[in-house]
This record gives structure tokens, sequence and C-alpha cells, in this order.
């Protein structure tokens, strides 16, 4: 015992003190920040976009102008809301609360927009909060350029346009020059063509960039509205009644049985809840095959150095591989730790959107069953794949042998990575139940599960299935481990393996 | 407590239709610095690791310190390799420490009794260095210390000397006498026969897997026959009929203006050098050049060897 316990403690130690470490602990968060400064940054610097409107039917113009500019007073609200919550008073923080959806953008509007905002919350800000700095415009319509008669029939004016679609051409904008982003050309019958087909497309949309598409969706909805609206007309019904009647959302309350009587509400809380096993599953992968890695590395490391021999003389094999199973999930555990401690923490000092919610849900998952499963699933699954691990170590003399088996190992670690959104969006599917009995994904698939209350008989089964895995891993392993540590020279054919693993026979 | 540190009782070890270690039977008394000789897959790491029960003897018996397994006794026991490798990436203090502190050293005394290793044998500035950085002879010499730290009863080193420079050798030898001094039994294997010849009270010789010889030094000598060299410009052929005699043969070539010729006489049995000089008195023989040296452990370590291949390839 003291000797294994001297084997884990210099495996721990030794892994601390090595790069791979604590990249691994650092990365994560890492990850996490930059992913999130750097999709809100981009979002923000994403350049004005310049269009242009030929609408030779003249009925659609101004609805197109009303949608792209009631898009970007809702952009505006966003960012006076996050302005408000940036530059408050701290005893004023809880008072601040700007609802963006569509009914208060249309109040935002009516009441005078910006200024009137800007003058309601000024007691609430600090006095030495920054002036309010107005969000770019994502979408801006333009003139057509000079030399195009916005007259001439379709084919000349989209021949015409092509050079600036192209950006063979650019457009001027006040002083400048800039590309032309995209083209809508409606064609006289286009109120007639919008609603049927006329033979040919009357309301054409052109841009080389098909990626970007809330411009041809802000064009379709103000489309729909104004078709909407002449139809409503035509028939005698009140457009402005339609507009109020269309904003009413019924409400559907969500309950799940499986919650305590009285408490099925399902809130938002619980969705997050139920989608944190697959950021459980995806730290559970992480995790097991950053260390299963280590694993590897050192064993063959005292294989090939000639190690094992002189720890073989003080040690039993037995010994030195509980030794590294030991101290390596210390490491796994350590690292493990980390992420969730920084994770954790992170979110409850969350202030942006959603932040009660996401504390809520945090608090909901330290009460549920979620980590002691977690916890289970990495030890029974570090023990499964360090017993396949190990004795990949034991055969092989040096890491380029090792890569030889990696290959399909790693075909065998993707299954868990790119089912878990299946499993965890249909946790009680064909695909769940099959991966749940399969040893290798038991781990994987019973988190991934863990949320939706599988059935007893299944979590009780899936965990012995583990166990008894991880055992007969462990026993094989050893028995690999004991013969393969000494062993120079050619790789063992598999029989030989299978030979050593039923015997137990040396060399 | 027995009087032997090691015994093998009919050891042998088959791989598969392979033989590594045929039948052999010895004894290592308490005190000894054992030599361990053999030629390349004489079997000596073979005997060493069933020795160390790091792998199992087909049939025999092993005691070693009187237990039937070494692990039992790991922590009076030392044992350095013949492939030597240490952990890169740990320091040298470090390293000796931990393999001390596996052999039963608390690891305070570890740490304390590593440094102290490392001053002694001329390693005190690398103890903070990474076994990466060091030179091959400096990570051997660790290795060594990594293997006697715990002032082990009985030390095995297999090939401590090889890859080690003249100096470093040195130092090596002067280790192994400490060892001794200390009252630890040391067996090493050794190709190099003059540290064989310099350390040695015993020696063990191992060929094709057979025990070929278990005793001193000079006994080892003993087992070939004592030669001499003469230079003459007289016949020699009046020596031929004497029963001491085993051989005469010429060495070199003659030279050409000169009429002196050089012999090598082997002689038989307990025939002294003495009879033969007074031979060559009594038969009028003018010696330019009698020369009578002993046999050297290198000529022992042919003759056995040969000897015993010459056996086996008859069977």
């Amino acid at each position: 015992m003291r000797n294994t316990l001297l084997i884990a403690l210099r495996e721990f130690v030794e892994n601390a003190k090595t790069k791979g470490f604590w990249i691994g602990i650092f990365m994560l968060p890492l990850i996490l920040l930059i992913g999130i400064g750097v999709s809100t940054k981009l979002a923000k610097s994403e350049p004005s976009r310049h269009f242009i409107v030929i609408d030779q039917s003249g009925a659609f113009v101004e609805a197109i102008d009303h949608s792209i500019e009631w898009e970007y007073q809702k952009s505006v609200l966003q960012a006076l809301g996050q302005y408000a919550q940036e530059n408050a008073r701290p005893d004023k923080t809880a008072e601040i609360n700007v609802p963006t959806y569509d009914a208060a953008v249309d109040a935002f509007i009516a009441t005078g927009g910006k200024d009137a905002f800007l003058a309601k919350i000024r007691p609430l800000l600090r006095d030495n909060a920054p002036a309010f700095k107005d969000p770019a415009r994502r979408f801006v319509r333009v003139d057509l350029p000079k030399d195009i008669n916005a007259g001439a029939s379709a084919a000349t004016i989209t021949g015409q346009l092509r050079p600036y679609l192209v950006g063979e051409k650019q457009i001027v904008v006040g002083s400048g020059h800039e590309p032309l982003f995209a083209a809508l050309l409606i064609k006289p019958d286009g109120v007639e063509g919008a609603m049927r087909w006329t033979g040919e497309e009357a309301i054409q949309y052109w841009s080389t960039n098909l990626a970007v598409n809330d411009l041809p969706q802000e064009i379709q909805k103000a489309l729909n509205s104004e078709t909407r609206r002449r139809l409503y007309v035509a028939r005698g019904v009140d457009a402005g009644q339609v507009r109020t009647i269309e904003q009413t959302w019924a409400r559907l309350g969500t309950f799940d049985p499986n919650k305590a009587a009285g408490q099925e509400t399902v809130s938002i809380a619980d969705r997050i809840k139920r989608s944190v096993p697959l950021g459980f599953v995806y730290l559970l992968w992480m995790s097991i095959f950053t260390v299963m890695q280590m694993l590897l590395n050192n064993t063959i490391e005292e294989k090939s150095n000639r190690i094992a021999e002189v720890l073989l003389s003080s040690v039993t094999p037995h010994e030195i591989m509980m030794g590294k199973l030991l101290g390596i999930a210390g490491i796994g555990l350590t690292m493990v730790g980390a992420w969730l401690g920084t994770v954790f923490i992170g979110l409850r000092f969350w202030q942006g959107p959603g932040a009660a919610e996401l504390s809520q849900a945090l608090d909901a998952v330290a009460a549920s069953g979620l980590i002691p499963t977690f916890l289970l699933c990495f030890l029974l699954g570090y023990l499964i794949y360090a017993g396949l691990f190990l004795s990949i170590g034991a055969l092989c003399n040096d890491i380029k042998e090792a890569q030889s088996f990696q290959g399909p190992l790693m075909l065998i670690m993707m299954v868990p990575f790119f089912t878990m959104t299946f499993i965890n969006r249909d946790p009680h599917g064909t695909l769940a139940t099959i991966l749940t009995w399969i040893p290798l994904y038991t781990p994987f698939t019973l988190m991934n599960r863990a949320a939706a209350n599988p059935p007893m008989l299944e979590i009780v089964g899936a965990t012995l299935l583990m166990i008894v895995t991880a055992l007969l891993f462990l026993w094989s392993a050893g028995r690999i481990f004991r013969i393969g540590m000494l062993r120079a020279g050619n790789r063992p054919k598999l029989a030989e393996v299978v030979q050593w693993i039923r015997g137990g026979k040396d060399a | 407590m027995t009087p032997y540190v090691l015994e093998l009782e009919n050891v042998s070890k088959r791989f598969g239709d392979f033989t590594a270690v045929n039948d052999v039977s010895l004894r290592i008394p308490r005190g000894s610095i054992y030599g361990f000789l053999g030629p390349n897959g004489a079997g000596k790491t073979t005997t060493i690791r069933m020795i160390f029960d790091i792998i199992k003897p087909t049939s025999g018996r092993i005691s070693v310190l009187g237990a039937s397994s070494a692990l039992a006794v790991r922590s009076r026991i030392g044992y350095l390799p013949e492939e030597k490798g240490l952990y890169k990436a740990m320091t040298a203090a470090a390293t000796i420490a931990y393999f001390a502190s596996l052999k039963g050293l608390s690891r305070k005394a570890a740490r304390r009794d590593a440094r102290s290793l490392l001053e002694r044998y001329g390693l005190g500035e690398f103890g903070d260095t990474r076994i990466q950085a060091l030179s091959k002879g400096m990570g051997q010499k660790v290795q060594v210390l990594c293997a006697v730290a715990h002032e082990p009863e009985f030390v095995v080193l297999d090939e401590p000397f090889s890859g080690l420079d003249p100096v470093n050798q040195q130092v090596l030898e002067t280790l192994i006498h400490d060892l001794a001094r200390h009252g630890s039994t040391v067996l090493f294997s050794t190709h190099v026969m003059q540290h064989a010849e310099r350390l040695c009270d015993h020696l063990l010789l191992i060929a094709q897997g057979r025990k070929i010889f278990d005793g001193t030094v000079a006994g080892a000598k003993a087992t070939i026959p004592q030669r001499v060299l003469i230079s003459t410009e007289s016949s020699i052929d009046s020596l031929a009929g004497f029963d001491g005699i085993a051989e005469i043969k010429p060495v070199g070539e003659p030279a050409t203006k000169s009429a002196t010729k050089d012999w090598e006489i082997r002689l038989r049995g307990q025939a002294s050098a003495q009879t033969i000089l007074e031979k060559c008195f009594q038969n009028g023989i003018v010696l330019r050049r009698f020369d009578h040296s002993e046999p050297s452990l290198h000529d022992a370590f042919v003759a056995l060897v040969g000897a015993e291949s010459a056996a086996g390839e008859r069977v």
C-alpha cells in the first residue's frame, strides 16, 4: 500500500509539473472566455452593409424602410439596456429592467426613442457614466447610382448593377465609396407578383453573399406585412386592429410529471438544467481522454526508458499499476474540479442577460444528482479506459508504436462526441438505449440521460455493467502489464496477448 | 541468519523451446564481491531477473537473504539493470530519493541521503538537474546510486561499467569497494576482465545457460595450463619427449637475418616452469629469453568459454 501511494504521489507530482496539465486546466475556461468575448466583439464589429431598392411598383419601399428602421431601433434599445446595466448606480441596478420584445420596441419608438429613454433613466445612472454610443446600422439603404435609369427594364437594370454587386465597382455613399451588398428589384407588377407566379419573379433579391440572411429575412418580413395590409384593406378589415391582435400570444404552461406535485411547472431554469448533462458529457469526454494521454505517455516512458525493470525489483507490477491509476485519477479529478469550479464561479458572477435564470439553474444543478452522477461516470469511465490504455502502453515499445493503436481507438472515442446531442434530445430513444449497454459508451450515455430520469433498472444495470467492465479490463491489463512491461522487441501478436490474459504465462 | 546471501538450486528457465538458463546452482557467501561473467546471451540477465523475482524460473529454487522471493526482502537488496533508464524529467536528487523511498526509507531520510550520496560521488552540483540534462555517464552514476541509496545487504549490478569513462570507472570501483567495506555483498556482471580481476574475490562464469566455473580468481586461472615463452638459436627437439610438456609451437615468423626462434611451451598438469628451465640447461639449449608469466583472467575466460561452446556443439 505504501508503495502504491508513493508511486501515485510521484505520478501526480510529475504530471502536475508538465505544461500539458496546466494548459489543460486553463484551456477550457480560456476557450469559454474567448468564445464569449470574440463572438460579442465580432457581432459589434460587423460593418454596415449597403443595399439598393428599385421599387418600380412603388408599393413596398416604404414598408422596407420601416422594417429596417424598426430592427435598428430594436438594436438601439438592446444597447441602451446594456448601457443602463453597466452604468447604473449600485443601489439602482435592480430597478433597471429593459425588455426588448416586439411590443416593447413599438412602445420605445412611440414614446420618443433613444433621447426620451436616456432622459428617463438618467437619475438611475452613475454621475460619471460615459455618453451612450449609438450602435452601428447593420443595413443601410442607398440610392441607385446616377448612371442607372430606375425606369429601365429589369434585365437592363440588373445588367448595369452586376459590376457593383460582384465588387468591380463601388457605389458612392456620402463622400466615400462602399461595396454594394445587395439589390432588391421590384417590377411594376410587384404587388400582383408578390402573391402569385406571373411567369417571372416580380421581386428579385440579388447578392453574392448568401450567408448573411438577416437582410432578405427583414425584406421578406416587410413584403409580407405590406402585402397582407393591402389584402386587409381590400377586404375592408381594419389593419390596425389586426396588428394589435397579431401581437397577442396565447399562454402555454409546460409541465413535467417527473417533478414534485405542485412544482410541475417547467421554468427556464429547468430547461437549462435539462441541457446541462450535455456540458457534463463534454467535460467527461475531455477529461477522460486528456488523462488517458498522460497515462499512455507515462507507461510508455517507463517501458521505453527501461525504468520498469528497476521499479519491478522494488515493487510488484500490481503496485505500479495501482499507483499509476491512483496518481493519474488525482490529476484528472484536479483538472475536472478546476473546470467545474471556474464554470460555476464564472456563471455565479455573470451579470449579463439571463443572470437570474442562470443562477437559478446553477442552484438546481448543484442540488440535483448530476454532480454525483458525473463523478461516478468519471471514475468508472476512467477505470475502463485506463485498462485499455495501460495495456496498450505495456504492449508498445515507444510512442510511435502506440500511435498505430490510437487511430482505431480515436474512432471509437469519437462516437460519444458525435452522438451526444442526439442522445440529449431523445434520452429514451433507440440510440440512447443501445449506447447505454455498450460498456465503452455507458459512462457518457448514462451521464447524458441523467437529467431525463431514465428507468431505475437501466441506471442500476448500466452502473453494474461499468463496474464489471472496469474490473475485467483492469484485471486483463494487470496480466498484460506484468508481462508486457519487460518485453522488448517485436510487438506481440494478438493471439499471444490473449494467451497472457488467459494463462498469465510469462513472456 | 543464513551464511549465504543468495542460493540457487538447479534453476532453469525456458522460453518456449529456448533454454536460457540450464540447471544452475550456486551459493554466494556474505560479504564478498562476486563477478558474474559470461559471453553475450549466456543467460546473465535472465538469471538476475529470476533472482529479483521479476520473472519466475521454470524449475529450481532461489533463495535471497533466506527468503524465497526477493520481493519479501526488497528493502535489503539493490539492483542496477543492464538496460539503464530513469525518468527524464525528474531531478537527480529526486530520482535517487524516489527509488530509496520505494525501498522503505522515509521520504525525508531518502531526500537527505540522496544529497549526501551525490556529494560523495562527485555529482553534488547536479542534484537539482533534470536527468535529461545530464550526460549519459552521469545518468548512469545516478542510477548506480539509486540502486545503493538504501544501503542494501546485497547489490546486483548488471554491467555497471559499460559506457563510463576511465575516471568514472575508477569512481565506481571505489563505490563497490565502499559497499563491500560496509558489509554489503556485491554481485556484478561485466565483460571487462580487468575490472573482475581487480575487484572480485569470487567469479561465477556461465555460458549457454550453464555454470562453467564458480570459484576464486586464482582458481579460474589455474584451470588453464601454464605456459612458457622461450627464444633460442638452438634446436629444441630434445624437449619434445618430456612428459611435463603438452605442446610446443612456434610463435610468429622466424626473423630472416637471425637464427633466433620464439617458441611457446604449454605445460601439462602440475609441471612447473622451473623444471622446463632445468631441462633446457641439461640439453644445452642456449636461451635468449625465458618468460614465464601467469595466464590472465582473459585467457582463462576464453579457454573456459571456448571449451564450453565446443562441448555444446558436440552435444
